[in-house]
């Protein structure tokens, strides 16, 4: 019994920790990204960007937010942010694309 | 010992009904106003980032002109700095769900420390720009870039206050709230960072 003291109880973290080391890891392969010049990454560069945004932002909700006992508000938010990177990342391709 | 620690979590863990409607706001986690703020917050943020965005139509070469400026090693390890806290905030309610109120509060001043960690990074990003003579008025893309990450550091300032309230009273539903901003203003530099600083540059 005296093991069960609130002292000795071991919490699970390993979950917050994975979700950070997600997070920080798709962070550098950002900044490695926009260190890449390829004539290539003028049209896609941008919309990989908004993927690794969106894959961030859910980890956020979902792991740190703690939010998949809420669906229909996961989906809601999520929906938000793709709205606000893929039209980002649409005008920023046109305009790097030389479309203008 | 596993038996013993799922027991545990089963008897200290907060009971969520089987909500009415995949929108009710009972199991949202802490107080439902916050989720309307998180709402709202991504709202105003996502309008001045289309601005931004939409008026590089309008400056293509101030644009481009002004990237050259950013520091993006800067701003990239600020984000992992502004991560790590949000990390922290998480570790901070795991161990209110646990009543471990010591830890908690401890897990509190690591991400009150690294939220500082943030904004002296940030005013340092400011100064550097500022001693080329690049401020607010300047052109379109500085006075978005000020705005945006100002009306950010202003919320990281706010959040850095709550964290502090949160250590004075550290009960879960006060953990669940008080991190949830924490953790939106999180969410808004994730979006904020590759939109500012690496979308454009070559990419």
């Amino acid at each position: 019994m005296e093991n069960n003291r609130p002292e000795s109880r071991r919490i699970p973290m390993n979950d917050l920790l994975k979700a950070w080391v997600f997070l920080v890891v798709l962070t550098v392969l950002g900044y490695v990204l926009s260190l890449m010049h390829s004539p290539m990454l003028v049209y896609v560069g941008p919309l990989i960007i908004a993927a690794l945004i969106l894959f961030k932002a859910r980890i956020i909700l979902t792991s740190y937010l703690g939010l998949t006992r809420c669906p229909a508000w996961l989906s809601m938010l999520t929906s938000m942010i793709l709205a606000i990177t893929v039209i980002c990342a649409g005008l920023l391709t046109y305009v790097a694309a030389g479309f203008l | 010992m596993d038996e013993v620690y799922q027991n545990q979590e089963e008897a200290t863990e907060r009971v969520y009904r089987q909500p009415v409607s995949p929108w009710a706001l009972e199991n949202l986690p802490g107080d439902p106003m916050m989720w309307i703020l998180i709402v709202s917050e991504i709202l105003v943020f996502g309008g001045a980032l289309w601005a931004f965005a939409g008026n590089e139509l309008l400056n293509v070469e101030i644009y481009r002109e002004a990237r050259t400026h950013l520091n993006v090693p800067l701003a990239t390890l600020n984000t992992i700095v502004l991560l790590t806290s949000g990390l922290f905030a998480a570790f901070a309610v795991r161990f209110g769900k646990f009543k471990e109120i010591g830890k908690a509060r401890l897990s509190l001043l690591g991400a009150g420390i690294l939220g500082v960690a943030f904004m002296a990074l940030k005013i340092y990003e400011y100064k550097e720009k500022l001693a080329l003579g690049l401020n607010v008025e300047t052109n379109t893309f500085y006075t978005l870039y000020y705005l945006v990450t100002g009306f950010h550091l202003a919320h990281v300032i706010f959040g850095l206050i709550i964290l502090g309230i949160l250590a004075l009273w550290p009960t879960e539903d006060n953990l669940e709230s008080g991190t949830a901003f924490w953790h939106m203003v999180d969410l808004i530099w994730v979006i904020i960072f590759p939109i500012f600083y690496l979308m454009g540059q070559g990419l």
